[in-house]
């Protein structure tokens, strides 16, 4: 670790104020993005992964704040601390975003070109022309035949793949130093999912762009991430390098997910591991570790809240009785 | 007509509950014309196995399911159950059919009755049949998906989570005692974890009641491990039909092994494949000539354009409609 860090959250915690009273539904989460690395976010629906990135991207609605000891740094300066116009021109061309549902996150009124062109001439204030050109090149890029015809095409003319390559060219656009993924694929078919992550990281490794990766697909992380975290209740319950993670998982939600995901290579009707329970309701989460209740391995420790530290290196957890490591072969056929 | 999934030669040896022939499905679309979503789909269910369908959208999977039920009229074709040929009987005839043949829908929750309690959304089919001890059935229903009737009966669907409210669908198709479920996606919606506590609940419920499964889902690897035998659909055409090992470790379809060597695998150190799958599902409106798959196929050649290939058995059990199957 040198410099530093492109992004860096420190006990960021988002609340929601909800009829029943305050909701966290991002409690306490700190870690660092580097610079030309892919991040990768794992959990469940409601584990706080999406509010985690949009308070990132101040894309809250109104009933949500963050506390004030909640810090975000970019590139070393404090974003609460930016002036209005400074943060105008840091969300969308510096870190940008790319949404689920390709469909939606486009205006269907507007052509395909000048979704791309606006941004540029928002921000970098190109000439429209310039711009335009610009937004050919970008399709092309993003593998899109025929760029210059799509250039006059409206969203609902093109295929769920390719509205999210429209998605990523607007993205790019301002090359950002920081993009985010929030489930990227998740609403697009198996086959056409391998080609947008597979274009993803390339555009990551080759403009050596940070990217946070946002996903409820283990598979997904693997190929595609270099770093991940693995979010439960609105914290972070274990972080790694992914090898590093998926050779030796030692919180026990980690490899209760993990365990619980069927593979290709399973016998067929063999059984499939499952977490008893479900996650606990955000409005009064057990005063202890979060997943104690629905834990095979729980101790009378568990009790406490368990601290998130280190265990060797660049491998942190909360959890009081983990995995003690070693191979976890015979857990992961 | 050549060899179908149905006249495999080894027929007589199996109980055959659904058999299903060259069924098509039209939808009406644009001025005065059609889109054929499913176009001559033919296979047979054997009772007491899980018949798994797996393909990408747009492939007809769920039309299939639906026809199957009658829920969707098949514009052509034959589905025969326990004997019937379920496309000609009356409604009246086909409202008994039902008690046999139930569904599970993918949206556990816009597939529930907001506003009714749940003991009577399980028991709603008995009391249409005035089946006597109702009660007790709904009872017996819901304590075997795991719901203690006392405790949640009087609730409503929104008090419940999208597993739990899977669990109330499958207690109300199991509460006529079907013979035959259909379950199109019913884990899609749902978390993983969540996700395997519903596959091994259909898992135990078909062991106990000998029940024959229909099981659609776009997700290879449930797939996998919920199936005896599967069925590869592309564009409304049957691509493959094989035991699940078989098709899965020695697929011959060039589709099958595409949808596979798509999936990620939740392992960092296996290397995938490194030429992705091409393009897109091209639209069911207008689909390709010949092989609806050659335009994305690496091994395509000007026979498939100008052919559509026929399903043959290249081993028992295993049917596939490719005129260069995969060795």
């Amino acid at each position: 670790m040198h410099g530093t860090p492109l992004l860096e959250v420190r006990d960021l915690t988002t609340v929601f104020e909800t009829p029943k009273g305050p909701l966290r539904a991002v409690d306490g989460v700190s870690f660092t993005v580097d610079r030309g690395k892919s991040h990768g976010i794992v959990g469940e629906s409601g584990s706080g992964k999406s509010v985690l990135v949009r308070t990132i991207m101040n894309l809250l609605p109104q009933n949500a704040s963050v506390t004030p000891e909640s810090r975000v740094y970019f590139a070393g300066r404090d974003i609460g601390t930016m002036t209005p116009e400074e943060k105008q021109h840091l969300w969308g061309p510096r870190i940008s975003m790319i949404f689920q549902d390709p469909m939606t996150a486009l205006n269907p009124v507007r052509k395909i070109g000048a979704q791309i062109a606006d941004p540029q001439r928002y921000h970098l204030r190109r000439k429209k022309q310039v711009a335009w050109e610009n937004a050919a090149d970008l399709l092309a890029q993003v593998g899109i035949s025929d760029p210059r015809r799509r250039l006059d095409q409206y969203p609902h003319e093109l295929s769920g793949g390719m509205r999210q390559r429209v998605m990523i060219a607007i993205a790019i656009g301002c090359e950002p130093d920081l993009l985010i993924a929030d489930e990227p694929t998740t609403a697009l078919d198996v086959t056409v999912q391998r080609q947008i992550l597979d274009l993803l990281s390339t555009l990551q490794r080759d403009r050596d762009m940070g990217m946070i990766l946002i996903t409820h697909d283990l598979g997904v992380v693997a190929r595609h991430t270099v770093d991940v975290a693995v979010m439960y209740a609105g914290q972070f319950v274990e972080s790694a390098p992914t090898r590093v993670l998926f050779r030796d998982m030692r919180h026990r939600y980690t490899s209760a997910l993990f365990r619980s995901t069927p593979r290709v290579g399973a016998d067929p009707h063999s059984r499939l591991f499952s977490i008893a329970g479900r996650p606990p309701d955000l409005l009064s989460p057990p005063v202890g570790c979060r997943f104690a209740p629905r834990c095979e391995h729980a101790l009378s420790a568990c009790a406490r809240p368990p601290l998130y530290q280190s265990v060797s290196g660049t491998h942190q957890l909360a959890c009081h009785n983990p995995h003690t490591g070693g191979p976890a072969d015979h857990e992961r056929r | 007509m050549t060899m179908t999934a149905t006249a495999s030669a080894h027929d007589h040896e199996y109980d055959i509950i659904l058999s299903v022939e060259e069924l098509e499905v039209d939808f009406p679309s644009g001025r005065s014309g059609y889109t054929r979503a499913v176009a001559g789909v033919s296979f047979d269910v054997r009772r007491g196995e899980t018949l798994g369908i797996v393909g990408e959208s747009g492939c007809g999977k769920s039309t299939t399911a639906r026809a199957v039920l009658q829920l969707t009229r098949p514009s052509r074709g034959v589905v025969r159950f326990e004997g019937r040929d379920l496309t000609t009987v009356s409604h009246r005839e086909m409202r008994a059919v039902r008690r046999k043949l139930q569904v599970v829908l993918q949206d556990p929750i816009s597939s529930l009755n907001p506003r009714r309690k749940v003991r009577d959304i399980v028991g709603e089919g008995l009391s249409i049949w005035g089946v006597p001890d109702a009660g007790e059935r709904v009872r017996k229903a819901m304590e075997v998906v795991g719901l203690d009737v006392d405790s949640v009966g009087d609730r409503l669907p929104g008090e419940f989570s999208g597993g739990q409210c899977q669990r109330i669908s499958i207690a109300r198709a199991l509460a006529l005692e079907p013979e035959m479920l259909i379950c199109d996606e019913p884990v899609s919606a749902l978390d993983v974890s969540v996700q395997a506590q519903i596959v091994n609940l259909l898992e135990d419920l078909k062991a106990q009641y000998g029940l024959t499964l229909i099981f659609v889902s776009h997700d290879l690897s449930v797939i996998r491990v919920i199936s005896d035998r599967v069925m590869v659909m592309y564009l409304g055409k049957v691509c493959e039909i094989g035991p699940v090992i078989e098709l899965f470790d020695n697929p011959r379809h060039p589709y099958t092994r595409t949808l596979l060597d798509a999936l990620p695998v939740p392992d960092p150190d296996i290397e995938l494949e490194s030429v992705p799958p091409t393009g897109e599902v091209p639209s069911v409106i207008a689909p390709p000539s010949g092989c609806r798959f050659r335009t994305r196929c690496p091994r395509a050649a000007t026979l498939c354009e100008e052919e559509e290939p026929r399903l043959a058995e290249t081993s028992e059990g295993h049917i596939v409609s490719c005129h260069f199957p995969l060795a």
